[in-house]
């Protein structure tokens, strides 16, 4: 029977025993386990933070609602330059999506499943219309104009009351 | 007469040259959210800067040396070291972001993807700190850059309630919907976007360059207490169209495409073909004076040779410098980071910086070994103390503020 527990290193620092040396090095992978897993896993709002998030969603997407509505509107006048509109558009398809992932990749409190449904849909129905917009800009399909201020004017209403709803 | 041409000209290149891409956006953004409620915090930014810009514009031709060379000798090394490194690090991240704004500005005519555009407009910078003379990249820039006086135009051509707005603007109220903390910080910003630490650096270091001597003081003092106001009611121009277009229609500013749109509204095709113009000559020329403040300030902290007037290969370590914050500038851009982002970080920082680069100021423009007869007088310091004070509020102010609001969320 050894007088002391075996040791791992033995260079010129301190001897340290075999079962520290151990216990540390399991710490540390339980502590990068749990940073492997915490990046992996989504984040976890509490309810009051969920609503408050999906708010700042919903009032972005209704920004870049109005902001195509604004563009599709100027271009029917024919007062935009149609790369101006364009570039306008895709913006905004760029914002209205980087809005909804900001909110889809968190996970919703069991408590707000009905709420979140609701809203998603509602996130897809929006950035659907953007790139409906967008496309029909980029081909000039200006007879279209008139029904999408009508459908973008309707889904910035909808938008509007699901926030009033969430607040 | 053609005194008077030059100080019209230096007027004209004031107001020009007045407006960057943090003005831009932070103003529009403003302007949706708030309306015109936080006019104070345009105007006294403005005061800030005609107070700070006398005061190193006089150094500059009274003493024919620049702000960190005399703030170095004046405060010691360590202490023009602080001022180096707070400034510069504000005034890189500026440069950054006008790059940036150079870039999204021609995307709007060209549909052609910022990403792609980066590198050659960090190139045309580069060149033309170069090559181009000073004079001509100052008033060229400058001259170009009226043509953001559409702005102006079209906040006319909407024909708001003009009594609303003075109420609104005196009484420094805010939307229901907006909370005092954000209004805070977006009047921080603003305050930041208007004393950016570079123009007060550009300012006197471009004194030294076109050589001015105290008989050009009346001069210095007719651009700055006329041109830099003008361009003030230019900034407040853009959040005033802002304020009549975007904040009735619930659009925030998230884009520079969103920025022009009220002109369109109000001018059509034409007056936003003007406003492009003006924010492509705004951004470029604020990218060069940006770029070579940060050569200015390393140059005079080390004491190498610098300036526009000296040829290149006799100033290498200065233009080396140009080309690595060029360089450098380009590389953070290619990191797909949002240009607006850097604008709206580069504004909150500026005021974070904004008493590391004002103090000396005020510490050189007291000193009679440099100044003598054209010292600071008690006005000067009157003003310059209660700025300082507000700066440093500002200062403590701004990164608490850009927490808890989540960047004015």
């Amino acid at each position: 029977m050894p007088d002391r527990a075996p040791c791992l290193f033995r260079g010129r620092g301190p001897v340290v025993p075999w079962s520290r040396r151990r216990r540390a090095l399991t710490l540390v992978a339980w502590l990068l386990g749990a940073v492997l897993l915490g990046a992996c896993a989504p984040a976890t709002p509490d309810s009051q933070a969920w609503r408050a998030s999906a708010v700042q969603t919903l009032e972005d997407t209704s920004s870049q609602l109005a902001t195509m509505r604004l563009t599709v509107e100027q271009e029917r006048r024919d007062r935009l330059p149609g790369r101006y509109a364009v570039t306008v558009a895709v913006d905004s398809e760029e914002q209205a999506a980087m809005a909804a992932e900001s909110l889809t990749g968190q996970q919703p409190p069991g408590t707000e499943r009905r709420a979140y449904d609701r809203v998603s849909g509602l996130l897809d129905d929006a950035q659907s219309l953007i790139s409906e917009a967008r496309i029909a800009l980029v081909d000039g399909r200006t007879q279209e104009y008139p029904s999408l201020l009508r459908r973008l004017d309707r889904m910035g209403a909808r938008a509007d009351r699901e926030t009033e709803r969430l607040r | 007469m053609r005194r008077y041409l030059g100080v019209a000209l230096g007027i004209l290149t004031a107001i020009g040259g007045f407006v960057d891409i943090g003005d831009l956006v932070t103003n529009a953004q403003v302007g949706a959210r708030f309306g015109m409620s936080l006019t104070w915090a345009v105007v006294i930014g403005v005061l800030g800067i005609c107070v700070y810009a006398e005061m190193s514009g006089r150094v500059a031709a009274v003493s024919g040396r620049a702000t960190f060379d005399l703030v170095r000798e004046r405060l010691g090394p360590r202490v023009g070291l602080l001022n180096l490194v707070g400034s510069m690090a504000v005034t890189l991240l500026t440069f950054v972001a006008e790059i940036g704004g150079v870039a999204l500005a021609v995307q709007l005519v060209t549909s052609v993807n910022e990403l792609l555009l980066v590198p050659f407009v960090g190139l045309l910078v580069w060149l033309v700190l170069w090559r181009a003379r000073f004079s001509l990249m100052e008033n060229v820039l400058g001259l170009l850059g009226l043509a953001l006086v559409v702005f102006a135009v079209a906040f006319w051509q909407l024909g708001p309630d003009w009594s609303f707005l003075a109420r609104q603007a005196a009484g420094a109220t805010k939307p229901a919907a907006e909370t005092w903390t954000t209004w805070w910080y977006y009047f921080v910003a603003l305050f930041g976007a208007a004393m950016t630490p570079y123009e007060v650096f550009f300012f006197s270091s471009g004194g030294v360059e076109e050589r001015w001597s105290p008989a050009d003081l009346p001069v210095m003092r007719a651009n700055v207490f006329i041109g830099f106001p003008l361009g003030g009611l230019l900034s407040l121009s853009i959040a005033g169209v802002a304020s009549q277009v975007l904040l009735p229609a619930g659009i925030t500013v998230d884009t520079l495409g969103q920025v022009g749109l009220p002109v369109a509204v109000a001018l059509g095709k034409l007056g936003l073909a003007v406003a492009v113009l003006g924010f492509v000559a705004a951004t470029f020329g604020a990218a060069c004076e940006t770029g070579l403040s940060v050569g200015y300030s390393i140059a005079q902290y080390v004491g190498w040779q610098w300036g526009k007037y000296v040829r290149p290969a006799r100033a290498r370590a200065f233009h080396g410098v140009l080309l690595a914050s060029t360089l450098l500038a380009i590389a953070v851009l290619l990191t797909t980071v949002d240009p607006i982002l850097v604008t709206e970080f580069s504004v909150v920082f500026s005021a974070v910086a904004l008493p590391l680069t004002y103090f000396p100021i005020l510490v050189v423009a007291n000193d009679r070994d440099y100044l003598g007869e054209h010292v600071n007088g008690r006005l000067a310091n009157v003003l310059g103390t209660t700025y300082l004070v507000i700066l440093t509020l500002a200062a403590l102010a701004a990164v608490p503020l850009m927490v808890v609001t989540r960047m004015g969320q």
